[in-house]
């Protein structure tokens, strides 16, 4: 015997009286192989990340159960088979992941906690990332002139350089640059 | 990149609580590791450890069989 969850999404049109009727189908048949249902639960009505069906909501129905192996197939052709159930995932599960009753508020707790300091570990990164973007600036403004020769290159990507650090002076400089590309014109 | 690799700590190994929350069932958690447009972030940007890595891999995948996170997002029609 093994532990397995399931959950499934039930087409939105349907109403609570026929959501309860799928849902104990389904336990009805886990019982009739002798499984046993440890954890029923119900998620609600969700928005979809792609539609299905055409359908852009869906019911999420979740459950855990005891059941040997060889029976799970039974369940998961009921499933593909029922025309009201849009998706399903039965997947096997250690015993230390059975959910009870009181798990559903504390999971709700540490998540708030833990998405804090996962948002300061992020933070970190964007800074490094930012400091990235400038190298790559840097490199394509030397990209562009590489049709120069080399000796107006290495002029010019001080003067980049310095068109970063002051803004006030862009103008000025770009006028060294055109006389300096006269200069190796002449050359 | 290389330096960027290396100056970063798994987040996993720094707290293990968070180990628990690598699961299909939390995908506003698993959310942090994918792009704006749906794609699975590489470790070396984010760090996490090979080990951690292929859990996270996985489980985004089962999420994304569920509609719970999406394949691909098209940025034009979001």
């Amino acid at each position: 015997m093994n532990n397995y969850e399931i959950v499934y999404i039930i087409h939105p049109a349907l109403q609570e009286g026929r959501l309860i009727d799928i849902k104990s189908k389904i336990h009805e048949k886990i019982t009739s192989f002798k499984g046993k249902v440890l954890y029923d639960d119900s998620w609600g009505k969700k928005k979809l990340a792609y539609a299905i069906d055409k359908q852009k909501y869906g019911t999420y129905l979740f459950c855990q159960f005891l059941l040997e192996g060889k029976d799970v197939q039974a369940i998961n052709t009921d499933c593909e088979l029922n025309s009201n159930i849009l998706r399903h995932l039965i997947t096997r599960i250690d015993s230390s992941q059975i959910l009870d009753e009181k798990d559903k508020k504390e999971v709700k707790k540490e998540t708030n906690k833990k998405e804090a300091s996962i948002e300061v570990v992020k933070e970190k990164e964007e800074v490094s990332e930012v400091v990235e973007e400038e190298k790559e600036e840097v490199s394509e403004v030397v990209e562009e002139e590489e049709e120069v020769s080399e000796v107006v290159e290495e002029e010019k990507e001080e003067v980049s350089e310095e068109v970063e650090e002051v803004d006030d002076t862009i103008d000025s400089e770009n006028d060294n640059k055109e006389t300096q590309e006269e200069n190796s014109e002449e050359k | 990149m290389a330096i960027l690799a290396q100056s970063r700590v798994c987040p996993f190994k720094e707290d293990k609580d968070l180990i628990k929350q690598i699961d299909y069932k939390q995908y506003k958690f698993l959310k942090k590791f994918i792009t704006d447009q749906g794609k699975i972030i590489p470790s070396h940007v984010t760090g996490v450890s090979a080990k951690y890595q292929r859990l996270i891999a996985a489980e985004i995948k089962k999420a994304r069989i569920l509609a719970l996170l999406p394949f691909a997002v098209d940025p034009r029609y979001s």
